[in-house]
C-alpha cells in the first residue's frame, strides 16, 4: 500500500470529500475481510465486522494521527472489531472455502482444503490474543515492528507471543493428525 | 528443549528478520544442535501452512454496503435533508443556474472517477442535447430544495426507467462544483460561468439507469472547495 496515497486520500475524506474514502474502501476491503475472517471464521461475521471497521474508520477519521500509518490504524480497528464480534457470539458455521480467491487446479484439491480446514480449526483453538498475531504476521504481512504498533504492545511481547502461537499451532495440528508436509 | 535465544533466533530466521550479525550464530546452533533442527522444520512447517492459506475473495457487494451505511452516517450527523452551512464570504458574483429545460452548456465541466467501482462510460451519458421536457416527462420521484443563504434552489430527479435525470434549479453567489454519485458511478460539474439571476441557463445531469432496483443519487455541493451542502435523492421502491 501507498502511505503517501492514504495519507492524501484521508486529507480528502477530511475535507468532505466522500470518493476519496471510498478509494481508502477500495484498498483495504480484502485485507481487513480476509482479517475478520481468519479471526471469526465465519463469512457472515466476517461480512459484518469489515463494514462496521469502515464505518468506524469514516466516524472517527479526524481522530486518527497522521504519524501512524494508515493501515496500522485500521487493521487495529478490524482486529478490535473481530474481537469484540467474538465476544458477542461464537462462530456459527465453518468457513466453506467455497469463495477462494483463484483456481487452486484440481491436483490435491481434497488434501489442500483438508489441510486448510485443518489450520483454521487449529486457529479457532487458540486464543484470541495467539490468534490476533497469527493474524497479523500470516494473513496481513506484517513485520514485528508493525504488529507491535497495531497492538499497542512491546515488540518484545509480540514476538513472544508469535512463536508460543506457532508452538500451539502445531500441537493443536498434531492433536488433529495433521501432516503438513 | 531449546532454550528462548535459540527459539528467537530460529523464528527471526523464518520471519526474515534476522539480523545479518546472527545469521552465522543460527547456522551454527542448527548444526550442532538436532533439536534445533527439529524445531525449526516443524516451525517451517507451521509457517507454511499459515502462509499458504488461501486469502479469500471480498463478497460481491460489500462495497456498496459500507458505502450505504458511510451515507447512512453522514446523513444522520447532518439529518436529513440537512443544511450545513459553511461560513461564507459575501460574493459579489451572483450566480444563478437555472436547470429545466434541456441543453447541457459548455459551462459545465465533467471528471469521471477512475476505478473499478466507478466507470461511468460516456455513452451512459444521456440527454447532453437531448430535451429534458422529452427524457423526463411527468413528475419528479424525489426533490431537494437548497435554502442556504449561499446556495438555493431545487432538485429535482426524474426516472424514465431506463434514465435517471438529476433537474438542477439552483442559484447561488459564488461558483458551484458539484457531485454526483450513482451506483459507484461519480460525476462532477463546475458552473463557471455568470449567469445573471434571472438568467435561463438551462442544465440537466443524466445517468443511464443501472438496474431496476431502488437507485439512489448522493450529491455534493462545493463552493470554494468547501463542501456547503449534502443531499440525498431516491426512487421509491423497486423501479
Amino acid at each position: 500500500m501507498s502511505e503517501d496515497g492514504d495519507g492524501l486520500l484521508v486529507q480528502r475524506c477530511l475535507r468532505g470529500d466522500r470518493a476519496a474514502f471510498s478509494g481508502l474502501v477500495a484498498r483495504y476491503e480484502k485485507p481487513v475481510y480476509n482479517t475478520a475472517l481468519r479471526m471469526l471464521r465465519n463469512p457472515e461475521d466476517a461480512l459484518d465486522v469489515s463494514q462496521t471497521v469502515f464505518l468506524k474508520a469514516f466516524e472517527h477519521l479526524a481522530d486518527y494521527d497522521p504519524r501512524y500509518r494508515f493501515y496500522s490504524w485500521i487493521y487495529r480497528i478490524a482486529l478490535n472489531e473481530s474481537i469484540n464480534a467474538l465476544h458477542r457470539r461464537p462462530p456459527l458455521q465453518p468457513f466453506t472455502g467455497d469463495e477462494v480467491d483463484g483456481d487452486p487446479g484440481p491436483e490435491d484439491a481434497a488434501n489442500r482444503e483438508q489441510v486448510v480446514r485443518g489450520i483454521e480449526d487449529a486457529l479457532m483453538a487458540i486464543s484470541i490474543e495467539y490468534r490476533s498475531v497469527v493474524v497479523l504476521k500470516h494473513v496481513l504481512g506484517c513485520s514485528y515492528q508493525e504488529m507491535a504498533e497495531i497492538l499497542g504492545l512491546p515488540e518484545k511481547t509480540v514476538k513472544s507471543r508469535l512463536f508460543t502461537a506457532r508452538q500451539l499451532l502445531r500441537g493443536a495440528l498434531f492433536d488433529q493428525r495433521m501432516d503438513l508436509q | 528443549m531449546i532454550d528462548e535465544k535459540c527459539r528467537e533466533l530460529i523464528h527471526g530466521d523464518l520471519d526474515g528478520e534476522l539480523p545479518e550479525s546472527s545469521r552465522a550464530e543460527i547456522g551454527r546452533l542448527l548444526l550442532a544442535s538436532p533439536e534445533a533442527r527439529a524445531y525449526s522444520q516443524d516451525m517451517l512447517r507451521v509457517c507454511e501452512a499459515l502462509d499458504g492459506m488461501p486469502e479469500v475473495a471480498v463478497p460481491s457487494g460489500l462495497r456498496e454496503m459500507i458505502s450505504d451505511r458511510v451515507a447512512l452516517a453522514a446523513g444522520a450527523a447532518t439529518g436529513p435533508r440537512a443544511r450545513r452551512t459553511v461560513g461564507m464570504s459575501t460574493a459579489v458574483l451572483r450566480y444563478a443556474a437555472v436547470f429545466a429545460g434541456g441543453i447541457l452548456a459548455a459551462a459545465l465541466a465533467f471528471q469521471f472517477a477512475a476505478g473499478p467501482q466507478a466507470g461511468l462510460a460516456t455513452s451512459d451519458l444521456v440527454g447532453t442535447m437531448a430535451g429534458l421536457e422529452r427524457a423526463a416527462p411527468g413528475s419528479p420521484v424525489d426533490s431537494a430544495r437548497l435554502e442556504q443563504d449561499q446556495l438555493q434552489g431545487v432538485v429535482n430527479l426524474y426516472d424514465t426507467g431506463s434514465t435517471l435525470i438529476l433537474e438542477f434549479d439552483l442559484s447561488a453567489k459564488e461558483p458551484v462544483d458539484v457531485v454526483a454519485v450513482y451506483d459507484g458511478a461519480q460525476a462532477r460539474f463546475s458552473s463557471t460561468a455568470d449567469v445573471p439571476r434571472d438568467g435561463q441557463q438551462h442544465y440537466a445531469l443524466a445517468f443511464a439507469s443501472r438496474g431496476a432496483t431502488h437507485a439512489s443519487v448522493a450529491l455534493q455541493f462545493f463552493q470554494g472547495g468547501v463542501l456547503v451542502h449534502e443531499e440525498q435523492l431516491e426512487t421509491e421502491g423497486d423501479r
